[in-house]
């Protein structure tokens, strides 16, 4: 999105516009869709967590600062109601296994993009990044999936850029484990993000 | 960036419910609006002054 236009949208948006909404819903809508759903690996999940994102939003609007970054702004906000999301499971789960006993806790799930993958190299990345623990498939969703660069990836993690440039370095080594390939779209992809 | 990847639609049904609810929450609400609820929240009070003031005389007898 070009810079000016976003200053704009926010200060519009700061006002109550919700022509301004619009437009930043119809922008965002699926990409933060998409990265919730590779995040938590469920699509019904990442529609809870969407619709949840975009009320937050509505919220915060008249608090926004005038020069915020509208992307890493709703990527934060998603992401931390993720973590939300992933601390009330843990302690969902913690009580279970106290009542039951051995009750098992699940396998990690395919992500709901893998069944609509047509092509063998999608499916494998798509594996390749549900794979990945958490916190390096968050850093390779925003900055190689989403296009932030990793100064703005760290923010929107609440980490250091030099720490957001470890996990991609990591993430990147994972998926080469897992791909088995040095020459992959998505490892070249993430060598010029981490160099 | 990886381009290459499949793109997840959201349900558009539900999209289209939450870009309605955040459209509701932006809409100001009329002033009228506004004065009927504090006027139910008025008369809620002062029931409940009322009952607390009846509870109180009997436990004092």
């Amino acid at each position: 999105m070009d810079r000016e236009l976003e200053l704009d949208l926010v200060a519009r948006l700061r006002a109550g516009d919700t022509g301004a909404f619009d437009c930043v819903h119809a922008e965002f809508n699926t990409r933060v869709f998409n990265f919730l759903a590779r995040l938590s690996r469920r699509r019904d999940v990442a529609e809870d967590l969407l619709e949840e994102t975009w009320l937050r939003f509505v919220d915060r609007m008249p608090k926004l600062r005038p020069d915020t970054r509208l992307g890493p702004f709703l990527f934060t906000v998603a992401r931390n109601l993720h973590i939300s999301y992933c601390r009330s499971r843990l302690i969902e789960e913690a009580h279970s296994s106290d009542m039951i006993g051995l009750w098992p806790l699940g396998t990690p799930r395919p992500s709901p993009f893998e069944s609509t993958v047509a092509n063998e190299t999608g499916r494998r990345i798509e594996d390749a990044i549900a794979l990945l623990p958490a916190m390096y498939r968050e850093a390779l969703l925003l900055v190689a999936v989403e296009g932030m660069k990793p100064g703005e990836a760290a923010l929107v993690c609440g980490v250091t850029p030099e720490t957001m440039r470890q996990r991609l370095s990591r993430a990147r080594a994972l998926v080469a484990q897992h791909l088995d390939e040095d020459d992959h779209p998505l490892l070249v992809a993430l060598k010029v993000v981490t160099t | 960036m990886i381009e290459d990847l499949s793109v997840l639609a959201p349900d558009a049904v539900r999209s289209a419910r939450t870009l309605e609810r955040c459209r509701r929450r932006l809409t100001p609400r009329p002033a009228r609006q506004n004065l009927e609820r504090a006027a139910f929240a008025g008369f809620c009070v002062l029931y409940l002054a009322a009952v607390a003031l009846d509870v109180a005389s009997v436990l004092i007898r």
